[in-house]
């Protein structure tokens, strides 16, 4: 079953075309890499999914149903989750405050009433934070973090989520070579629940953990296909060497 | 010199801020309830309350959600008019009664409002609800001067003195005990929500409503919802006001109020419950004595005193004295250090 298309997308910013004619396919069980030259129209695809942007033409379906027009809150109720290039999270809580609101979106009202020290769901979001190895750092407010451990909450953030399609913009940047590992692992772990995009400029990273990836340049879809497959594709091949 | 069994008093341990606002508290009440007070100060410090009501408010909806109103005086006055007409012309005495519609009429104009301000197909961006709210208070306060029906610039004097349960609330000390329990139950309430998960999305709303969104909260339903009951509780606090003061004129629906509102706030802090009692007390109740003895040179002195918070002590005084407590307590912290180091060092060469 197919749970995210964009089908025919286009975004044009006046007369600029940033996106045209791009039809991507995510299911799950499946990684999905995106990669292509700066100003490719990476960034335009993931936010035209998200629902950050809204398509000039095309349409995008989540789970069978056109949320073209919807907007980003009912996507993410669908179960659509983003995590952003430049970690989105809430400085001033703490780590638990931040799993908190994640685990508990779309909870009824009355129970969103009960104190936010409620113990309740700590355990919970300690065992949320243990692939993360956040664990330890519950309380401590998310300011107080490094770049890595804030990207490292963002991504538990959406793993609260337990969406059925993630999108990752750079999940890595800013990361150890451990670091990414770890999120490697991670990401490869998820997926066998979700269907994940990600888009990296670490072609290593994104070839190691991808079943398969879709090449764009200039706003156009390149190539679709497995990494070896797309290694060896030709119009790839020029696509990067022209931009050595 | 200090009392023991006091510092054994609940109320009176932790937080140094604690013990003197129970003091400040008690010394206020024994004021206005000892008959040298004199009815001025116990009309000057319910009047306060009522505000402090007024404030949090404004708080819930500028300090924890982050939509920022300048028109917050608008269901405060629409409270006030409702109570004012219903006591006037319909002969209504009963307080509960009063409140509750004032508080209804407010909320049913904050929806009509909150609706083309969050719910519209193009939600409106934080500048321009600013700018419609600054408006309509605008707009609101020209209508209350011209229109006959609500006693036009006169407003509705000598409104009736209110009864709860057929007791007649006079102004005074009894007008003082119904306003202080109105407060302690609004501050109970308010604390209560901001300390639960909702206070926890309203925060998250106003820190970050994209990433909100993207968790799943519907960033416009909350800001509306939050400003209906935000708009009950300032209608609530206008109808109490109206009643005290025996009046209510265009003056409690205009931008001079919606913007003091917000000066309450900027002095005491914004985004803690507290900042709004500090706020108030200071203005309305410290700086009583000020504006009496100086009232042309009050107004130049209030702003002097706000852009000196705006650009020195951004987060008010109650962030302010929070900030120092950590400095105080991680110079502390590193003393400790530094002795128990040295101890130890000592330890080790003997």
């Amino acid at each position: 079953m197919t749970t995210l298309v964009g089908s025919d997308l286009g975004v044009r910013f006046g007369s600029f075309v940033a996106l045209e004619g791009v039809n991507l396919e995510l299911r799950p069980g499946h990684v999905t890499g995106l990669i292509g030259p700066n100003g490719s129209g990476k960034s335009t695809l993931l936010h035209t999914l998200a629902g950050f942007l809204k398509p000039t033409s095309g349409r995008v379906e989540l789970a069978g149903a056109d949320v073209t027009d919807w907007e980003p809150y009912r996507r993410a109720r669908c179960g659509l989750s983003i995590k952003f290039q430049v970690a989105r999270i809430y400085t001033n809580m703490t780590v638990a405050e931040n799993v908190n609101l994640a685990l508990q979106a779309g909870r009824p009202v009355r129970r969103l009433l009960r104190s936010a020290d409620d113990v309740a769901d700590r355990d919970r979001v300690r065992t949320l934070l243990v692939p993360f190895q956040l664990e330890d750092h519950l309380d401590v407010v998310a300011a107080e973090l490094g770049h890595g451990h804030q990207q490292r909450l963002e991504l538990a953030m959406v793993a609260a989520q337990d969406p059925a399609v993630l999108l990752l913009d750079e999940p890595t940047a800013g990361m150890s070579p451990d670091e990414r590992r770890n999120v490697g692992r991670w990401v490869t772990s998820f997926a066998d629940r979700c269907a994940v995009l990600i888009v990296d400029h670490d072609l290593d990273f994104v070839r190691s953990i991808s079943t398969s990836i879709t090449v764009l340049n200039q706003g156009r879809h390149v190539a679709t296909g497995t990494p070896a497959e797309i290694e060896a594709h030709p119009d790839v091949r020029r696509v990067y060497l022209s931009h050595v | 010199m200090t009392i023991p069994f006091l510092t054994r008093l609940p109320a009176l341990r932790g937080h140094w801020w604690r013990p003197a606002l129970v003091v400040l508290a008690v010394v206020v009440l024994l004021r206005v309830l000892d008959g040298s007070g004199g009815t001025f100060w116990t009309q000057v410090v319910t009047r306060a309350m009522i505000l402090v009501l007024f404030a949090v408010s404004a708080d819930l909806l500028w300090g924890y959600t982050g939509v920022f109103t300048l028109g917050h005086a608008v269901p405060f006055g629409i409270g006030g008019y409702t109570a004012g007409l219903l006591a006037d012309r319909f002969g209504w005495s009963e307080v509960l009664p009063l409140a509750a519609a004032a508080a209804l009429a407010a909320a049913a104009v904050g929806a009509i409002i909150g609706l083309l301000l969050f719910l519209g197909r193009r939600p409106l961006t934080a500048i321009a609800v600013s700018l419609t709210t600054l408006a309509i208070s605008f707009v609101a306060e020209r209508v209350a001067f011209g229109w006959s029906f609500v006693g036009a610039a006169n407003g509705l004097p000598g409104l009736p003195i209110p009864t709860l349960f057929g007791w007649r609330v006079e102004p005074g000390v009894r007008f003082f005990v119904a306003a202080l329990g109105t407060l302690l139950v609004g501050l109970f309430v308010a604390h209560r929500l901001v300390g639960s998960r909702v206070g926890l999305v309203m925060q998250a709303v106003r820190d970050d409503d994209v990433r909100a969104a993207y968790l799943g909260y519907a960033v416009g339903r909350i800001r509306f919802v939050v400003f209906v009951g935000s708009n009950a509780v300032a209608g609530l606090a206008g109808s109490l006001f109206a009643l005290h003061e025996g009046f209510v004129g265009p003056t409690q629906i205009g931008v001079v109020l919606s913007t003091q509102v917000l000066l309450w706030l900027v002095l005491g802090g914004r985004g803690v419950l507290l900042g709004a009692v500090v706020g108030v007390a200071i203005v309305e109740v410290a700086g009583r004595g000020v504006a009496d003895d100086y009232p042309r040179q009050w107004p130049v002195i209030l702003g002097v005193v706000l852009l000196v918070f705006v650009t020195a002590l951004p987060g008010g005084i109650v962030d302010g004295v929070r900030r120092l407590r950590r400095r105080g307590v991680a110079t502390r912290s590193s003393h400790d250090v530094a002795a128990a180091s040295s101890a130890s060092t000592g330890s080790g060469m003997s």
